[in-house]
């Protein structure tokens, strides 16, 4: 089936969610612009980033002007806007100067504003034109160099990253910090202890930390080592127990909306307990109550704890799920 | 990019380049061996035990602790914290990571790196994600392969992870040499009983009554002590043959182990042995057989004086000389002056064909095949062959006495068929005593002296290659079959001998061998006591197989002869172990 060829005048996606500002739950809406794409993506990009395919090759100010202009169409003045680009927003190759101002002006009435950019485009230049209300989303991921580099592919360092949350601290932004739960070759031990070390290391300069559970996307490396049963996603258990070690009392709301949660792609237990601990993680992510993340328990909670002591044992990231499958056991 | 090679003790260099390795056995690519560092033994094959987490390190135990894994053997506790564990097809090449406890020791992750060579002088590898070849049969094999073949067979493989009772000879056999239990202590998690003929759902024995773990430890150790003894008597490959059905894994990595591995495991092969059963269809395979089969296709040559071929059937018990069956043939074709002409040759699978001269050489003298009348095609593939190459020297006449079952050889040739019911019928074997009579009688005769000249020719080309006609320039034969001396001015060469199968040389025999570089052993300058160990070996012919005639020399000078105990390779590296079994030692 050939694929629909998409305009450059269109939007990507746009909907309408919850999320938090000023410590309370808001009416928020999500604008995803269709950009010629992250700028890291056209050297390899990340390994379990399948966001190549939301761009278009060429894509002109005035498309992107027009495509601001139909969100502008679906505005109800929520007073949570995120504009995300599957790039950087502050790459002015991917967003020209015209079109982010065009942007600061239509939602200039938000009470917050959010959007993401990899560290290399965050100065004192850029950001001393940034309205107050923003929130620059940064994509961590994990303050492991080595994971960075080797796992993840990421393509900046840590003190990279460390600069670039400087100069939007300096400036009195907010930073909300994206913590990736279990990248490629990790075994889940592994993974929960280097999210949690992100997690610390992050915490004092984050307004926010958002928790992302990989999830297998469309030609990516991850996908490939998916479908060779050779990575797992993490367990939804991991996802509950990083979030609860790694909130802190006075420190920065720990949040996670997992991209499919519960699917064989995305964070996902045995299947029957799953959507209830989503929900459980959901609820968490704006009450910000330990107490949502305790308790909880389900048959696969010992299968989790087992297979983890396998992975260590056997030495292995491949996905045990599959790898201990014998088909032709007796 | 490349995974970071951590640390420490790459380039360590042993004071002593000779390994602390004794190897007691050896069974193909199999081995029973025992390592010492100080007060410590590690015994391979072994199976190291999984203790569960929590419980602290024993000597001859693995086990994990928060993320990392540690070993525990010879006294010291290995220990790595991995970080990123990359799968055995990463496109990054794997880790090499070393101990300070234990420099002698090197783990490293699958995929193998480019280079080995900070390798070369490690005792004991670890490969850290073995357990990822379960998967992956062909990676196993080419795993192996390449390690054995770049390392060769010096340092001591521990495969974490991979091994269950139903492929640890296979892994055994395939020349890896440590195990543990973890795999099969993990599927009793799932309450999976491992048993050496494949894995077991709700198993259930009231009179056991024993837990998954407990039984799929103790079925590890029951098999680990079969495949030491059959380790020990040399005949590892037929417990191997029988185990490997139980697995798709196991079948794919022996067969394409065979096929792959030929070149490497064919010279672990001793060159000589008792009994061997070829059971099943993949035992066709074994290195042993293909050598010989490979020899008698690309450097045989018949006797050239023979001009007429007699094809016959095999029979049970070996050499075929001592069968009933075969003392009638050879009573009809023995009858005269003619019978030097007649050219012997046995008709069998999965050998091909035999030729009588060769017919008590291993494994020839010990192979054991189920015969029902059925040939498998690879069976008559390689028989046409190794009868086609033979046909192609040039016989006069071919007599085909093997009855019914040997259709698939009719168009080859024009032949006699002198076959009446049963080959071993009165009527069957008075033609074929007739009709060689008769193609025979206006062929010139041929002496007695020079068939045997000729036929020893031929064994002794078979053994020695082409040093053999150095050896045999001016030399003639005496005695009885097979029980020939060698002689030359009167001064004895050699002895063949029915037992051991082949020619044993005296040390004019192995003056001449020396002469010629193969099959020859350099040791330090001092005279033999006794047997020569591999501590006293300078060099040694990589070509010398176990069970070979060998010389032994200093310095152009003739020390001994003998038989080699092991391969020529690792009489370089051991420091232990008895390298030539002497016969006879110059003064």
């Amino acid at each position: 089936m050939a694929r629909e060829k998409r305009s450059p005048r269109e939007l990507e996606a746009l909907w309408k969610e919850k999320d938090m500002s000023q410590g309370r739950t808001v009416d928020t809406m999500v604008v995803i612009l269709r950009t010629r794409g992250c700028c890291w993506s056209k050297k390899g990009g990340c390994h379990m980033c399948g966001y190549n395919s939301a761009s278009s090759p060429v894509v002109s100010s005035e498309d992107l002007m027009a495509q601001l202009q139909s969100a502008m169409d679906r505005y109800q003045n929520e007073p949570f806007v995120k504009i995300y680009t599957s790039g950087s927003f502050l790459d002015e190759q991917e967003i020209p100067l015209d079109v982010r101002d065009e942007a600061f002006r239509l939602f200039s009435g938000t009470e917050r504003l959010l959007f993401e950019s990899r560290p290399e485009f965050v100065n004192r230049e850029t950001v001393a034109g940034l309205p107050g209300q923003v929130t620059v989303a940064l994509g961590l991921e994990s303050a492991n160099d080595t994971i960075l580099q080797e796992s993840i592919h990421k393509g900046f360092s840590v003190a990279d990253h460390r600069r670039a949350a400087q100069v939007l601290q300096d400036a009195g932004l907010g930073i909300r910090n994206y913590v990736l739960l279990k990248p490629p070759y990790l075994s889940e031990r592994i993974a929960i202890r280097d999210a949690l070390e992100t997690i610390r290391f992050a915490s004092p300069y984050s307004t926010e930390i958002s928790v992302n559970p990989l999830n297998v996307q469309r030609g990516t490396v991850v996908e490939r080592l998916w479908k060779r049963a050779e990575y797992r996603p993490p367990w939804i258990w991991s996802l509950m127990k990083v979030m609860e070690e790694g909130w802190t009392e006075g420190g920065p709301r720990i949040m996670s909306s997992p991209s499919g949660g519960g699917t064989a792609r995305g964070v996902h237990n045995c299947g029957s307990c799953d959507q209830d601990l989503l929900k459980a993680i959901e609820r968490f992510s704006f009450n910000q109550d330990v107490g949502e993340l305790q308790g909880h328990d389900c048959d696969c909670r010992g299968t989790w704890e087992r297979t983890m002591e396998a992975e260590t044992a056997l030495g292995t990231s491949v996905d045990l799920d599959r790898g201990l499958k014998n088909d032709l056991a007796v | 990019m490349k995974w970071p090679i951590s640390d420490l003790n790459l380039y360590y260099i042993h004071i002593n380049p000779r390994v602390m390795l004794e190897v007691l056995h050896r069974s193909q690519g199999g081995r029973l061996c025992e390592y010492r560092r100080g007060d410590f033994l590690l015994e391979a094959p072994s199976v190291l035990a999984y203790n569960r987490e929590g419980s602290s390190p024993e000597e001859g135990t693995v086990g994990v602790e928060e993320t990392a894994r540690w070993y525990r053997i010879l006294g010291v506790t290995l220990r790595h914290d991995p970080l990123i564990l990359g799968t055995k097809s990463s496109k990054e090449k794997g880790l090499i990571h070393g101990f300070s406890g234990l420099p002698e020791v090197a783990l490293l992750r699958l995929p193998l790196p480019q280079n080995l060579d900070v390798l070369k002088d490690k005792d004991i590898l670890i490969i850290e994600n073995a357990f990822e070849l379960r998967s992956d049969p062909r990676k196993a094999v080419e795993t192996v392969l390449r390690l054995r073949s770049e390392l060769g067979f010096r340092p001591i493989i521990y495969v974490p992870g991979l091994a269950d009772p139903s492929n640890l000879a296979l892994l055994t056999y395939m020349g890896l040499d440590l195990f543990d239990d973890t795999y099969p202590v993990i599927r009793s998690w799932d309450a999976v009983r491992c048993s050496d003929s494949g894995e077991l759902l709700s198993y259930f024995d009231s009179d056991l009554g024993q837990d998954a773990e407990e039984s799929n430890r103790q079925e590890m150790a029951k098999e680990l002590s079969m495949v030491r003894h059959y380790i020990r008597k040399g005949r590892l490959r037929e417990l191997v043959d029988t185990r490997v059905p139980s697995s798709p894994w196991s079948v794919a990595a022996l067969r394409l182990y065979d096929r792959l591995g030929y070149g490497i495991m064919e010279r672990r092969c001793a060159v000589s042995g008792d009994k061997m059963a070829c059971n099943t269809t993949q035992s066709l395979q074994r290195p042993e057989i293909e050598r010989f089969r490979q020899k008698v296709l690309n450097s045989y040559k018949p006797p050239e004086h023979k001009r007429v071929l007699v094809l016959l059937p095999c029979s049970a018990k070996k050499p075929y000389s001592l069968s009933k069956s075969h003392k009638m043939f050879t009573s009809a074709i023995r009858t005269g002056d003619h019978e030097t002409l007649v050219h012997e040759v046995v008709v069998t699978s999965p050998l091909g064909i035999v030729p009588r001269e060769l017919e008590t050489f291993f494994p020839a003298n010990a192979y054991d095949i189920p015969v029902t009348g059925e040939w498998k095609c690879e069976e008559k593939i390689f028989i046409r062959n190794m009868l086609e190459s033979l046909l192609s020297y040039g016989y006069d006449r071919v007599v085909k006495h093997l009855g019914d079952g040997y259709e698939f050889l009719d168009d080859l040739t024009e032949t006699i068929d002198t076959v009446v019911g049963d080959p071993t019928s009165p009527a069957s074997l008075q033609l074929l005593e007739r009709t060689l009579r008769e193609v025979t009688q206006d062929m010139p005769r041929e002496s007695y002296q020079t068939d045997r000249m000729n036929t020893l020719r031929g064994i002794m080309r078979f053994q020695f290659g082409d040093a053999a006609e150095t050896i045999l320039s001016g030399a003639y034969v005496t005695g009885k079959y097979p029980f020939w001396k060698i002689m030359a001015d009167k001064v004895q060469l050699g002895m063949l001998t029915g037992e051991r199968g082949m020619v044993s040389l005296t040390l004019d025999g192995a003056e001449r061998l020396m002469r010629t570089g193969s099959m020859t052993v350099n040791i330090e300058d001092f005279s033999l006591k006794g047997n020569l160990f591999a501590v006293g070996v300078t060099d040694a012919d990589p070509g010398i197989r176990i069970g070979d005639d060998v010389a032994i020399c200093h310095d152009g000078e003739l020390r001994g002869v003998g038989v080699a105990l092991m391969p020529g390779p690792d009489m370089q590296f051991l420091k232990r172990g008895i390298a030539v079994k002497v016969r006879h030692k110059t003064k």
